[in-house]
């Protein structure tokens, strides 16, 4: 199956405090319709920046890299007005803290509808009652009175749905979901994680799921692509990459999360700090906080390659084959 | 060592933020007027009382700015002026500040009946136009310098109040204040510790623009008649004889430019004492 | 009698127009020297207002607090008494409970400068030892807070309270705002000060499943009343109330299984309008006619549990005895 979007090599540099950094550093992936991809990953490694440049909401003074082509089109190189008409008709976007995304004293209704009368000209009655399908569709209790209603009236989890209705609002192709669950109870993010992959199926939709939190991707995500600083560290399948981690920052990572086999012993973190843009260590940046770290580490960054069951990696000491060997 | 020498490596040591060539532009241009003012009796070509010359005169290799309509120099009671402006504006920021800040500080840090009286003042002098208020009061008291500092005191402490009540009240409910007092702080150390750090920045930044401020309030009030009288040196009053003999631009125009470059650079200043303040900005250069 | 204990606390706020909000509508909580308990729930449960109910930042409307016997006292403009001083509280968030314009040094020898002891020679000393307790190396004192990361200001934070030399820190979801994997460091360093020190901590939490490896007993709270505590293991094989089940059943496990968490059904009710009976009746899958009408009382239970629901008053009506193992993940 051709992939919807193909990522190569996506680079985003900007101008900071520290100077100019490099925040994402040559990232590649595939978004297919109809399936959930899971972009993992802690802070500093990249991976909302990933997501604003696939949607052209870089701030100023970025530079990017690398390509990302929808349809033949690369929706790094747009700018004004074809991005325009992308953004929220093709990809569309939903964040994490739904209160500062919507407008808080315009109705849901308003806000709802304002992207169907701009994108497809629909007259005001046509709209609405799109815009209370779509309510329905994100399983909103009594759409017509939410229609109505102001955002601060609903519940954080109610938001969020609102949210993804308005994403879906165009019928987007690809919707990218920046943390859409961090700032969520655990039981109404269970709810939104449904929501989603029913979304995500039924329309064939292209998700892009992203959060630092591995249990939220296991749950929904169809493939898994770890960041660290700004690069690719591992990514497959779902239950390949978090059942046999084999990259040390996943494997670090999973071990480092509660884990209900194992509650009666202690957690086994990872020492030190995830690294940021501007304190990027040569070579791979995981090294220091590394069990593996061999010399190469220190010089070398590693190139992503396929380890032949269905996964990429970027370590070449890979412990999986270095436990075997030993 | 070679000149080029010593300024680099005394530029080396000037933090990042204070690099900014607003910055410099500001404090280059207010630390020369600071000097006018300290030296104007030595660097003044003429007495700028004496009406000796001709009137009129347009300027000259004589007289660098002209003559005024009574004959006198008008670079010199420039440079003279410098030194009723900003003394007197130095000192009234200072007035306002002490004032203010403390109504400010108690209205913030005890709420209740002091903050309400405190602020329903402030909001009064608010409520009326500020220059307005300033030549009621000045009327009231009568005309003169000393009368118009005061007007301008009265009409800028609500400022300083405000910021200051406002800060302190949002320093005593931060978390690091509830800490120490969990850990059996008592509210005087807090304040002392915790909350007089963190407001010191902001209002400091307020004060330094505000001189410039202060110096367009007494300048306005000179130039209605209502503060510096004749033949006093000062620049507002300067200005108000320049608008009525517009011929005779030079009379009017270069204190207005005096006006303009000094507010300019304690403007600057006060945008870079807000960076400076910040120990973000600061560690950041040590480093660079 | 536990070190802390907290009966009946009601902690109620009032709104702009005046009604009132029951944060916390009777709560009851014991803990003791060198035990974790953990205290969970969601949003409007109330477990943050009871957190500082119990060392005094807000007063209770009614109930008690007390602290090695004595009485909480609410802070006012005098200073907090020297002998609660021992009951101490790390925030949430590190990025604002630290001052940013004093060195990280200075602020955890806070504690010596306000009671006076240790000597100020001595002080260097002694923070060395307590940043090596939380781990972080003697050269942090000289840093500002923001060199450093989240990780390192909330050790820190939790060096501050150490200065108290306390007796019990509450502390209030201390791991939220931290990258997961520095969440396992500072829940490791929790578990070792609780146990080499002899602290108790009260420990506020939304995710059970940390909580699960940290804590020696939890309770779970919804809108404002605690509706069940027991020893973790027992209440993660066998969860007494259906809102605890609700919410380990919503817990997604990084486990590439793709299992969906279950959603719990409707949400959480305005506190100041709580449901009639039982708090949770409305979206309870087991509700019976009783817990529409009747507010169940926290009930002791054997092996030192205790639950507020009608279901383990009635076993009978229901079916469901509190001996069925319920599937546990």
């Amino acid at each position: 199956m051709t992939p919807l979007l193909s990522v190569r090599d996506l680079a985003v540099r900007m101008d900071t405090a520290h100077g100019p950094l490099t925040i994402v550093d040559g990232v590649s992936f595939d978004l297919d319709s109809g399936r959930v991809f899971g972009l993992a990953g802690e802070s500093g490694s990249g991976k909302t920046i990933t997501a604003l440049a696939l949607i052209g909401l870089l701030p100023s003074g970025s530079r990017t890299g690398g390509s990302a082509m929808l349809d033949g089109r690369d929706l790094l190189a747009m700018r004004g007005a074809p991005w325009r008409r992308t953004r929220g008709r093709e990809v569309a976007m939903v964040f994490q803290d739904p209160m500062s995304s919507l407008h808080p004293m315009l109705t849901i209704e308003r806000q709802l509808t304002e992207h169907l009368r701009h994108h497809f000209g629909m007259s005001g009655r046509e709209a609405r009652e799109r815009g209370v399908r779509l309510l329905t569709d994100v399983r909103i209790p009594d759409p017509e009175a939410a229609m109505r209603g102001y955002p601060h009236q609903f519940s954080g989890g109610m938001r969020q749905r609102i949210q993804i209705a308005m994403g879906l609002a165009c019928e987007p192709r690809i919707l990218v979901a920046d943390e859409p669950t961090t700032a969520l109870d655990v039981t109404v993010q269970a709810g939104i994680l449904r929501l989603l992959r029913g979304l995500c199926r039924e329309r064939d939709l292209a998700v892009m799921l992203i959060t630092h939190d591995l249990g939220v991707l296991s749950a929904v995500a169809d493939s898994v692509t770890v960041m660290y600083a700004g690069r690719v560290v591992e990514t497959g399948p779902t239950a390949t990459v978090m059942r046999q981690a084999r990259h040390p920052y996943t494997r670090a990572l999973v071990d480092s999360l509660p884990h209900p086999e194992a509650a009666d012993r202690a957690l086994v973190p990872i020492g030190g700090d995830p690294a940021g843009p501007e304190s990027r260590p040569d070579g791979c940046a995981f090294h220091p906080r590394c069990r593996y770290a061999e010399p190469s580490c220190r010089t070398a960054v590693p190139p992503l390659v396929p380890t032949g069951d269905g996964r990429e990696m970027a370590c070449p000491v890979d412990p999986l084959v270095a436990r075997m060997g030993a | 060592m070679s000149r080029g020498g010593v300024l680099s490596a005394t530029w080396r040591r000037v933090p990042g933020a204070w690099r900014q060539p607003l910055t410099i532009v500001g404090v280059v241009v207010a630390v020369s007027w600071v000097l006018i003012a300290l030296l104007a009796p030595l660097i003044s070509p003429f007495d700028p009382l004496s009406q000796g010359a001709r009137l009129y005169q347009a300027p000259s290799a004589a007289h660098l700015l002209g003559t005024d309509e009574l004959g006198r120099d008008v670079l010199s009671r420039l440079l003279w002026g410098a030194r009723v402006s900003i003394p007197l504006a130095m000192l009234l920021v200072a007035l306002a500040f002490t004032i203010g800040g403390t109504l400010g500080g108690l209205a913030g840090y005890l709420g209740g009946w002091v903050d309400e009286l405190v602020m329903r003042g402030a909001d009064f002098v608010f409520a009326v136009p500020t220059i307005l208020l300033a030549m009621a009061v000045v009327a009231a008291l009568g005309p003169g310098l000393f009368h118009a500092v005061l007007a301008v005191v009265l009409v800028s402490w609500p400022g300083h109040a405000r910021v200051m009540r406002g800060l302190v009240r949002t320093a005593m409910q931060s978390d690091y204040v509830a800490v120490g007092r969990l850990l059996g702080s008592p509210t005087h150390r807090a304040l002392a510790v915790d909350v007089l750090p963190n407001v010191a920045g902001p209002v400091v930044v307020l004060a330094a623009l505000e001189i410039g401020n202060a110096i367009l309030l007494l300048s306005a009030l000179s130039f209605l008649g209502l503060g510096a009288r004749p033949p006093a040196a000062e620049w507002g009053s300067m200005v108000s004889t320049g608008a009525q003999h517009f011929e005779a631009w030079w009379i009017g125009v270069f204190p207005g430019l005096a006006i303009l470059t000094v507010v300019l650079a304690f403007n600057f200043l006060g945008d870079s004492l807000r960076d400076a303040f910040d120990p973000k900005t600061v560690i950041q250069a040590r480093g660079a | 009698m536990s070190l802390l204990e907290l009966r009946d606390v009601e902690v109620v706020y009032r709104r702009r127009d005046g009604t009132p909000v029951p944060a916390v509508a009777g709560a009851s909580l014991d803990v003791d020297a060198g035990e974790i308990v953990g205290l969970v729930g969601e949003t409007g449960c109330g477990k943050t207002s009871l957190a500082r109910a119990a060392v005094g930042m807000v007063p209770v409307t009614s109930g008690t607090v007390t602290f090695e016997g004595r009485p909480v006292h609410v802070l006012g403009r005098r200073a907090r008494r020297p002998g609660e001083r021992r009951l101490q509280l790390v925030f949430q968030n590190p990025y604002e409970s630290i001052n940013p314009r004093r060195t990280v040094g200075a602020q955890v020898a806070d504690a010596f400068a306000i009671s006076r002891t240790p000597p100020r020679s001595q002080w260097d000393f002694r923070v060395e030892d307590l940043l090596h307790r939380v781990g972080l190396p003697a050269s942090m004192a000289q840093r500002f807070p923001h060199q450093l990361s989240g990780g390192q200001r909330q050790r820190i934070a939790i060096a501050r309270a150490l200065a108290a030399d306390p007796a019990m820190i509450v502390l209030d979801e201390p791991l939220s705002a931290l990258d997961a994997s520095v969440q396992a460091q500072v829940a490791n360093l929790l578990v070792d000060l609780a146990r080499d020190l002899k602290v108790g901590m009260l420990l506020i939490s939304h995710d059970l499943a940390i909580v699960r490896h940290v804590a020696h007993r939890v309770a779970v709270m919804y809108l404002g009343v605690v509706v069940e505590t027991a020893p973790t293991a027992q209440l993660w094989q066998v969860p007494m109330h259906p809102y605890t089940q609700a919410l380990i059943d919503a817990i997604p496990h990084a486990d590439g299984a793709g299992h969906l968490p279950e959603a719990l059904a409707g949400e959480i009710p305005d506190p100041a309008r709580p449901p009639a009976g039982c708090r949770f009746h409305p979206r309870c899958p087991h509700v019976m006619d009783r817990c529409r009408v009747d507010v169940p009382a926290l009930v002791a239970k054997e092996m030192g549990r205790r639950v507020a629901c009608w279901l383990h008053e009635e076993p009978a009506a229901a079916g469901w005895t509190a001996a069925a193992p319920q599937v546990s993940r």
